[in-house]
């Protein structure tokens, strides 16, 4: 897993800040009506995902919720620190406004249904 | 012999967040130990895990996302953090199985009878207190 450090602009108010990005495992099926999307996200709750599309960019982010409590001292680490960020270029048109998500154990579950134009269509032959 | 420290290679593909991502997928579990080394695609399931104290107990602390709760395996004998795993999983497509185990060396002195576990958004963070005898104690000088 690679952890990257990106100067992000996104700006909360008037601060750019930095954060320390790791790119997510994933996994793509696909079938005929849908692609879906896997993603590994240990540590990244319901409320930390943040899943946007703009043209055929699909991007996503993941914010760990767990951070370490005070007065944990590190006798051995070994876990890439930083949130997750990973983004999709689609080349087949999506139907928007049907995506799901779905958070659990860490694991995001992205359901992008292909647009009607690009399914497969049967020919019956009469 | 002559030690020579080690160069780590400039940011390769492997390591830059690209923006548009041609690579091959990656899905893996968990990031193992050697991920950053050697690229992601070694043949061994080894989760990398962290290891904290506070006062009181010692927290292991372990990546393992999408596994059931009753599926883990944890074992601690002789100060060591056995956590394994192995599992069957039928698709459509058939089944595919999978297993891993991860022993970590715990400091002595873990109370075995209060040790603890939760698995909350794919961590597993197990609590060992620690015993009487290894808890800081103050030292009042006369």
């Amino acid at each position: 897993m690679s952890t990257t450090q990106i100067d992000t602009t996104k700006s909360r108010g008037q601060e750019a800040e930095t954060r320390t990005w790791r790119r997510p495992h994933y996994d793509v099926l696909e079938n005929d009506e849908a692609f879906n999307v896997r993603v590994t996200m240990p540590g990244v709750s319901h409320d930390g995902v943040d899943v946007s599309i703009d043209g055929e960019m699909l991007s996503i982010t993941g914010t760990r919720a767990t951070a370490t409590p005070k007065g944990w001292h590190v006798l051995r680490s070994e876990l890439p620190e930083g949130d997750y960020h990973l983004n999709l270029r689609l080349n087949v048109a999506v139907d928007e406004a049907k995506i799901r998500a779905h958070v659990e154990d860490g694991i995001l579950d992205l359901t992008l249904p292909k647009a009607d134009w690009v399914k497969p269509r049967k020919i019956k032959i009469s | 012999m002559k030690l020579v420290r080690y160069e780590y290679p400039p940011l390769g593909s492997n390591a830059i967040n690209r923006l548009y991502d041609i690579g091959a997928p990656t899905f893996r579990r968990f990031g193992s130990l050697l991920d950053d080394f050697f690229g992601a695609n070694l043949g061994f399931d080894q989760p990398a895990a962290d290891l904290f104290e506070d006062a009181h107990n010692y927290y292991a602390r372990v990546e393992l996302p999408g596994m059931k709760k009753d599926k883990i395996d944890l074992e601690l004998e002789n100060s060591v953090l056995t956590i394994s795993s192995s599992e069957t999983e039928k698709t459509e497509e058939g089944e595919s199985s999978y297993s891993f185990q991860r022993s970590i060396s715990v400091p002595d002195g873990v109370a075995l009878e209060k040790v603890s576990a939760k698995y909350e958004d794919g961590i597993l963070t197990v609590t060992m207190p620690k015993g009487e005898s290894h808890k800081p104690r103050q030292i009042t000088v006369k």
